[in-house]
């Protein structure tokens, strides 16, 4: 089956250094059609349109919760790609889209030098472009992680 | 010994001080006389000298990177980004983990690799003694750098990702 002219990308990613990096990456989804999954707060405003959720990773009914959330909004949006810069609400995002058939790409933080971060070890067995930033993480992770050098 | 020009100083919103970078950059501010001025975050510490707030809006942040002679921060992948699109010259000191700073040495370990592959403008200070050195040099060296925006590899792979079948 080939890709729609203009795929829809649900774009996901937290706070902090997270949201830096996807805001750097923002200029190639310019041109498609997308949403985005993220933590609320002001440096997330300009991120639109988007589906804010509340931090859950201490609160396993909280987490549950999520999964169901992210289940609706991909039955609603149905994309056809995610991609995700991290952390934890890639979780979720990327195992409701392989449900949904949806190619996944992963960018490991540029704070991963050495050591994989809990996300990308749990969404690397499922993730179709896996991405680390630095090295001498490759071989930490196995055969499909790939380099194509970092935002730093 | 005095010399002009600009320094902005970032630690980014991370929610632990980072008080050592602060209490140095002011010290070297009284001693050195340039203009000074600070982003906190939840530092303790109260500048003698300079603008100082806990935060900026975005566009008052990128506006003082952009008008930096140069910019001193934390080694947090926004300031580094940012000073590297504006081509502001910048000095890195790492949150450190045993300092209560972070949880987590990431931060020293990407002053690591930017020791071991320095990236043209941005110069690494291991502890904020280690900041006045580079510092100075870039201040009287008043240059700025080209404009960078690293990441091709990745975005070319994003968008061969989204064309895909």
């Amino acid at each position: 089956m080939s890709a729609p002219k203009n795929p829809k990308i649900a774009l996901v990613c937290s706070d902090g250094g997270h949201l830096t990096e996807m805001m750097a990456l923002l200029d190639v989804f310019g041109g498609s059609n997308r949403f985005f999954i993220t933590y609320g707060g002001a440096m997330a405003d300009d991120l639109r349109p988007a589906y804010f959720f509340d931090r859950f990773l201490k609160n396993p009914f909280k987490l549950a919760a999520v999964f169901a959330r992210i289940f609706f909004i991909f039955l609603k949006e149905r994309p056809d790609a995610v991609f995700s810069t991290g952390a934890e609400l890639a979780i979720p995002a990327f195992f409701i889209g392989m449900l949904f058939g949806c190619r996944l790409a992963y960018l490991e933080c540029s704070a991963q030098v050495r050591t994989p971060s809990l996300t990308g070890r749990v969404v690397y067995p499922i993730t179709d472009l896996f991405m680390v930033q630095w090295e001498p993480l490759l071989e930490k992770y196995g055969p499909r992680a790939v380099w194509k050098g970092g935002l730093i | 010994m005095s010399v002009s020009g600009l320094v902005y100083v970032t630690v980014g919103n991370h929610d632990q001080p980072f008080d050592r970078l602060i209490a140095e950059m002011d010290t070297l501010a009284q001693r050195h006389g340039f203009e000074l001025v600070m982003q906190t975050g939840c530092s303790g510490y109260r500048p003698a000298r300079g603008e100082a707030r806990p935060f900026f809006p975005r566009e008052r942040a990128e506006e003082l990177v952009r008008a930096a002679t140069a910019v001193v921060g934390h080694a947090g992948i926004g300031t580094v980004i940012s000073a590297r699109r504006h081509g502001t010259p910048l000095v890195i000191c790492p949150r450190r983990r045993a300092r209560g700073e972070h949880f987590n040495d990431h931060q020293a370990e990407i002053c690591g690799e930017l020791s071991r592959e320095p990236r043209p403008g941005v110069a690494v200070a291991p502890e904020p003694g280690d900041i006045e050195t580079p510092l100075m040099e870039f201040l009287r060296a008043g240059r700025r750098f080209e404009p960078a925006t690293p990441g091709e590899g990745i975005r070319a792979a994003l968008r061969e990702f989204i064309a895909a079948p």
